[in-house]
């Protein structure tokens, strides 16, 4: 889960990591106002949006005038900001953050990842900052510092200290980076985050060290022991089908295709998808149900699929171990009684409990075209589909 | 032969009394998986599927001298189950469990370094199916009855595009060994490579 960077920052605060002074606003007043609260003659107006590149697409502005941040707030409530993060629907922007300006004599990124490799937290560090990691990866590939944690004592000040004075900090600023660096990672290690990002981390004219931009992400699997950080969780930043999905336990990318798909398991999902791409078709969406889907979910996965106009055929391909066929088949007929489709219906149904997921089927009475194997089913979906159309464009001819 | 379990392993499972944990019970057993137990801790003394349920693992291993283990608990409390496996001597550990947090996996796997490399459980998965040795012993979530006995072995992060790859080599009548999901997660027990190692000792495969 992504939260924003003022949550990000008041976060890492509580952790010991200097952040600028600023302050939230929803309204372009209470933008100025903020800016009285900061003090100063120079402040940064900052859209709050879940993506990284905001700077380019024009959502980070410098104003030195309460006059001009209300001009600015003005604008940029509501506007979609389009980064090569956020697609090109872009994310809308609802809250800004007014910051006071900061003297920047130099930029350093610093990074904190789940390194698979070690299967421990890595510190990735750079003295050239600004850019994002892969752009200093390409460019400046010599700069970066690399940091494995052991997970059984934490990060020890001799390791944040070396990171520092590798990273080219003055004596009198290593201090402050060795705090910064060790609160970032006790507030990855204690609120499981899988990602702390502090680009750029600055060094003010007055030699103190800031935190200018942060982004923090959060395993989702941890949650359930996180509720205050559960509770910053914004969906309007999120592709409302996409969270439609995970509020159901569904995991759901939409796509641009019109063959709507519902599987069980990523690897499964993916691969059907490509069968569907072999057969001549176009997969509408990705739709893994996962293990121990009930019928109801089921349902609510069909409900999902159906709610994209642009999905003209349906293929069901569930291959089962932990959720049996039956339930899959139970499902499928509850959601075509209580939502009829005119459109093809394709099951492939294998594995636990099959043959009697399959009488369901049949049983029900329903226009429901089945497939023994993950072949045939995408087969027969493209050809259903196909003909379909077909029939279409004659009836509307004649 | 096989790799990591034949017919003869003693297996106990971990959440043996939870709906999803005796429901795969059952169909092990079924298998004619060799299972001798169960552990929920607070349940010991009672029966679960035909095998005795234990408080803990260690009294499971002492009672049964139980080899592997397979771990089907909630996410929040897996973790623990693990590392309650690897301190209790079993050999060879499954975890089917999907959504564990990555930071209790990094405990996980420091954890299990206390143990010399030739006494260190080796932990497969989690989120994954489980393995199967075709014909002799099911130590997972997989529909038994894809799997052919042959001589080809099968190595998978994803669960049902393992059974795929199964039930596809039936269709054209080549069997498989040992079928081993190592599971989708960022950190996780074995590799590709861990396995790999296993096969190219085996015969068989």
């Amino acid at each position: 889960m992504d939260i924003h960077e003022y949550q990000a920052k008041e976060i890492l605060a509580r952790f010991g990591v200097p952040v600028p002074r600023g302050g939230l606003a929803y309204s372009p007043e209470q933008a100025a106002y903020r800016s009285r609260e900061i003090g100063g003659d120079k402040w940064v107006v900052k859209a709050q949006v879940h993506a990284g590149g905001r700077g380019k697409a024009g959502g980070v502005k410098v104003c030195f005038s309460d006059r001009e941040i209300e001009e600015v707030a003005n604008e940029m409530f509501g506007k979609r900001i389009v980064t090569h993060q956020t697609g090109p629907e872009g994310k809308i922007v609802y809250r800004l953050y007014v910051e006071g300006g900061v003297d920047i004599q130099r930029e350093i990124y610093l990074g904190f990842v789940l390194d698979r490799k070690s299967e421990r937290i890595m510190v990735v560090a750079s003295a050239s900052g600004g850019m994002e990691i892969e752009e200093i990866a390409e460019r400046a590939p010599e700069t970066i510092v690399r940091s494995v944690v052991e997970p059984a004592v934490g990060i020890q000040e001799f390791q944040a200290r070396e990171i520092a004075f590798a990273l080219g900090f003055e004596p009198g600023q290593i201090r402050q980076a060795v705090e910064t660096i060790t609160g970032c990672y006790r507030a990855f290690d204690e609120l499981d985050a899988t990602m702390v990002e502090i680009n750029p981390l600055v060094v003010t004219g007055d030699g103190a060290v800031l935190a200018l931009d942060a982004k923090m992400t959060f395993d989702d699997n941890a949650l359930y022991r996180r509720q205050e950080i559960s509770e910053l969780r914004d969906k309007s930043q999120e592709d409302p089908r996409e969270t439609m999905a995970a509020d159901r336990g569904l995991s759901y990318v939409g796509l641009e295709g019109n063959i709507g798909c519902i599987v069980n398991g990523a690897g499964l999902a993916m691969a059907t998808m490509d069968m569907i791409k072999s057969s001549g078709g176009d997969p509408a969406n990705f739709l893994d149900i996962g293990g121990g889907a009930t019928p109801d979910r089921v349902a609510k996965a069909f409900r999902l699929v159906q709610s994209d106009h642009n999905v003209e055929a349906i293929l069901v391909n569930i291959f089962a171990g932990i959720n049996r066929c039956d339930w899959v088949a139970e499902g499928v007929v509850k959601a075509l009684e209580a939502n009829p489709v005119d459109i093809p219906v394709i099951v492939r149904l294998a594995g636990t409990n099959v043959n009697e997921g399959r009488k369901i089927l049949e049983e029900s009475g329903l226009p429901i075209i089945t497939a023994t194997t993950l072949a045939e089913a995408a087969e027969k979906a493209v050809s259903a589909w196909h003909e379909d159309n077909a029939s279409h464009l004659k009836a509307v001819a004649s | 032969m096989s790799i990591l379990i034949d017919r003869f392993t003693p297996v106990i499972v971990q959440g043996i009394t939870g709906r999803i944990g005796a429901f795969h019970t059952k169909e092990m057993i079924e298998y004619g998986t060799y299972i001798v137990g169960g552990v929920v801790p607070g349940k010991g003394g009672t029966t679960e599927q035909g095998v005795p349920v234990f408080n803990t693992v260690k009294e499971a291993v002492e009672a049964t001298k139980a080899d592997a283990s397979i771990v089907i608990v909630p996410p929040p409390f897996a973790a623990d189950s693990i590392m309650e496996a690897a301190d209790a001597g079993i050999k060879t550990c499954v975890a089917i469990t999907d959504g564990i947090p990555a930071n209790d996996m990094i405990k996980v796997k420091r954890y299990m370094r206390r143990y010399k490399s030739e006494n260190r459980m080796r932990l497969i998965g989690p989120n994954c199916a489980g393995m199967i040795t075709a014909g002799e012993a099911l130590l997972g979530i997989m529909p038994g009855h894809i799997y052919q006995k042959g001589p080809v072995g099968i190595i998978g992060r994803s669960g049902k595009l393992g059974y795929e790859a199964a039930a596809q080599l039936k269709e054209l009548g080549i069997g498989i060994t040992t079928s081993v999901g190592i599971g989708g997660d960022p950190i996780n027990g074995s590799s590709f490579r861990d396995i790999l190692e296993l096969f190219e000792q085996d015969a068989e495969t």
